[in-house]
């Protein structure tokens, strides 16, 4: 049977995804830092026979030749997503150097490898939704809140310059919003961990900017979905593939959503909360959305739970782990 | 007053002609270069000399830099790979992340002065012209590995800021577009105008990839340096990213007529039309680029003054020599 070792897989989406091959009878080895991961995300996982748990660091190559021994294939989720919280370089530095070291470790024991992408590399560019070819347009340096775009774009970069130079089999999945159970309660889950909590105390909902900006989410088991079929797709390599839904909500939506389907009466209070106090210059994406054509065609990939029924499962989890 | 350069690249087209007017400006240049792509006869007219030292090295070796820079005062980092055409992604993606990040690292330990020389292929295939430095960044598929140039730029611009903000280092970014003159390397990594120019003096077809209409402004190298020059010298650079081009705008097939006639007269020039899809794996091209110099103009009281006729003869000129001479052995 197959052997998948997974990054950042102490991580929400990581975790869903370990329990999903372990079903499936795969062999699943998890390296995890711990930095923003938690043991208790793999507890039940960790019971399996089939499952082993490494406590380490991305950037360190001895390790990982070590651990992947065996393996396969080599999901990379371990990732640092919010600069202006994680510290730039960090950023920087965990999302190149972690692929670099990676690939490297790919190229040694001949692994092949699926990055985990983000829809933000696509910026703001003005043409929706997008799809796979879409071009990648980001703001100037100087606002370095681009930091995590540009780094997740080199990355990319460094998977097919592997791909071109050592014939690794690679393939990149371009994920737009992923909730659900185990995800997140603060920023670093984005905005609906942060507005279920809130709905749930009945506090005020933060909004950053105007609450106008569009986001595609997609619930958490269809993204694992996504990455199941691109695992066990041998003959699919060097592509990119978007993985998200068909649900493309206002953020300020989002918020009264959540607030109704928590019970609350009334309307939520929104605190807005102005770009100029997050970070200099930054600057926020109007619009983001998915075109699914190329992964529903070349993955079979359909995503089954809606934005409601998502948000129902991820408010019972939420109301169960307080 | 700033006395001690460190130039990386040194050997390279533009690092050796920086390192020639510096030396006849009053500076001491050490000059870096692992000769990769440069050739220690561009420097010939600085070797020996006592203000100039060449250390042949890789910018990416972080203990030999951080040797070389105790007495410093200013870092001009030009070692970088550049598009790669035909060959694979991944050195430009090492060198020129790598390399801008040790320059950064020393530079924070000793307090000297960054130039980071960035390239127009930052703005991608943004349509909206001209580019000024606050132009979006329009970059296309990593499937596409031309791609790999820009992005390892960008890359590194990023470093620069969070560098500036984070750790106080002095730097300024100069976006290069495409600079052209005596010394540029002989392949495509030196440009079209250099395999026109190749092909012209040998008679032989001018490749041009497309239909030949995808418009550049090319930019002679003495006003490259010029505007290089100042950067580092004007203390409002500090913190800042300048375009340094020439706007004259012109199509590649253009050029290649142009040059044609500079080098035969009025014989049919000799072209030939290479489609993208004969291009190993995909190929993206950019259709326009023109920069919006206004910012080199306030800042640097810079804009450049040698025309594509000017220019284009001392280039001939130094071609043939080289062609008919010794030669270069350009990779």
């Amino acid at each position: 049977m197959k052997t998948i070792l997974i990054t950042g897989g102490a991580g929400f989406l990581g975790s869903h995804l370990s329990r999903a091959l372990l079903e499936k009878g795969y062999r699943v080895i998890v390296l995890d830092d711990l930095s923003h991961g938690d043991m208790g995300n793999i507890s039940d996982a960790i019971t399996s026979p089939q499952f082993t748990f490494y406590q380490g660091d991305v950037l360190d190559k001895n390790f990982l030749i070590e651990i992947s021994e065996g393996v396969n294939i080599i999901v990379h989720f371990a990732t640092y997503k919010i600069p202006r919280e994680g510290g730039f370089l960090k950023t920087i530095e965990v999302n190149t150097k972690g692929t670099e070291t990676i690939l490297e470790v790919a190229k040694e024991r001949k692994i092949s490898v699926i990055l985990g992408s983000t829809d933000d590399v696509y910026g703001k560019n003005p043409e929706l939704p997008f799809s796979e070819e879409s071009a990648l347009v980001i703001g100037n340096s100087n606002s370095i809140r681009w930091s995590d775009a540009i780094s997740k774009m080199y990355a990319e970069q460094l998977c097919f310059a592997y791909r071109g130079a050592f014939q690794i089999p690679v393939n990149i999945l371009r994920f737009s919003i992923i909730y659900g159970p185990k995800q997140r309660k603060d920023w670093w889950g984005g905005p609906l961990g942060v507005f279920i909590e809130r709905a749930l105390k009945r506090e005020p909902i933060p909004i950053h900017g105007d609450g106008l900006q569009v986001r595609n989410f997609v619930y958490v088991s269809d993204a694992v979905e996504g990455i199941l079929r691109v695992i066990e797709k041998k003959e699919i390599h060097g592509e990119v593939f978007n993985i998200g839904s068909s649900d493309c909500i206002r953020i300020l939506d989002l918020a009264y959503q959540i607030w109704a389907l928590v019970g609350n009466p009334g309307k939520p209070k929104i605190e807005f909360i102005a770009y100029s106090d997050l970070c200099q210059d930054y600057e926020d994406v109007r619009i983001r959305d998915m075109d699914l054509t190329k992964s529903r065609y070349s993955l079979n990939y359909h995503p089954q739970i809606g934005i409601e029924e998502g948000l129902k499962r991820t408010i019972d989890w939420f109301r169960g782990s307080r | 007053m700033m006395r001690n350069i460190l130039v990386t690249g040194a050997a390279g087209f533009i690092g050796s002609h920086l390192s020639e007017l510096l030396i006849q400006k009053g500076y001491k240049v050490i000059g870096l270069d692992n000769l990769s792509h440069g050739f220690l006869q561009n420097l010939s007219s600085v070797l020996g000399r006592s203000q100039f030292e060449f250390i042949q090295g890789d910018v990416r070796d972080f203990e030999l830099l951080l040797g070389l820079v105790s007495h410093v005062d200013a870092i001009v980092h030009l070692a970088a790979y550049k598009i790669p055409r035909y060959g694979n992604a991944l050195e430009t993606l090492d060198v020129n992340v790598k390399g801008i990040e040790n320059v950064l690292k020393v530079s924070q330990k000793v307090r000297c002065q960054v130039i980071f020389a960035s390239t127009s292929d930052v703005y991608g295939k943004n349509p909206n012209l001209p580019y000024s430095e606050n132009s979006d960044f329009y970059m296309g598929s990593p499937q596409i590995q031309r791609w790999s140039y820009a992005i390892s730029k960008i890359l590194g611009e990023h470093l620069c800021f969070i560098y500036s903000k984070e750790h106080d280092v002095r730097m300024t970014i100069l976006r290069y577009f495409g600079s052209y003159g005596p010394r540029q390397n002989l392949t495509w990594w030196g440009g079209p105008q250099s395999i026109f120019i190749d092909c012209a003096l040998k008679k032989k077809a001018m490749p041009i990839h497309g239909d030949g209409l995808q418009t550049r402004s090319f930019t002679y190298i003495q006003d490259t340096i010029e505007g290089t020059l100042r950067a580092l010298e004007r203390e409002e650079a500090i913190g800042k990213v300048i375009n340094i081009g020439n706007i004259e705008e012109m199509t590649i097939l253009q050029l290649g007529k142009k040059i044609w006639k500079f080098v035969r007269g009025s014989e049919a020039p000799l072209i030939e039309f290479i489609p993208y899809r004969q291009f190993p794996g995909r190929y993206e091209d950019v259709r326009r680029r023109v920069p919006d110099i206004h910012l080199a103009k306030e800042i640097l009281g810079f804009a450049p003054r040698t025309s594509i006729d000017e220019g284009l003869i001392p280039t001939i000129e130094w071609q043939r020599s080289v062609t008919k001479g010794e030669g270069r052995d350009d990779r």
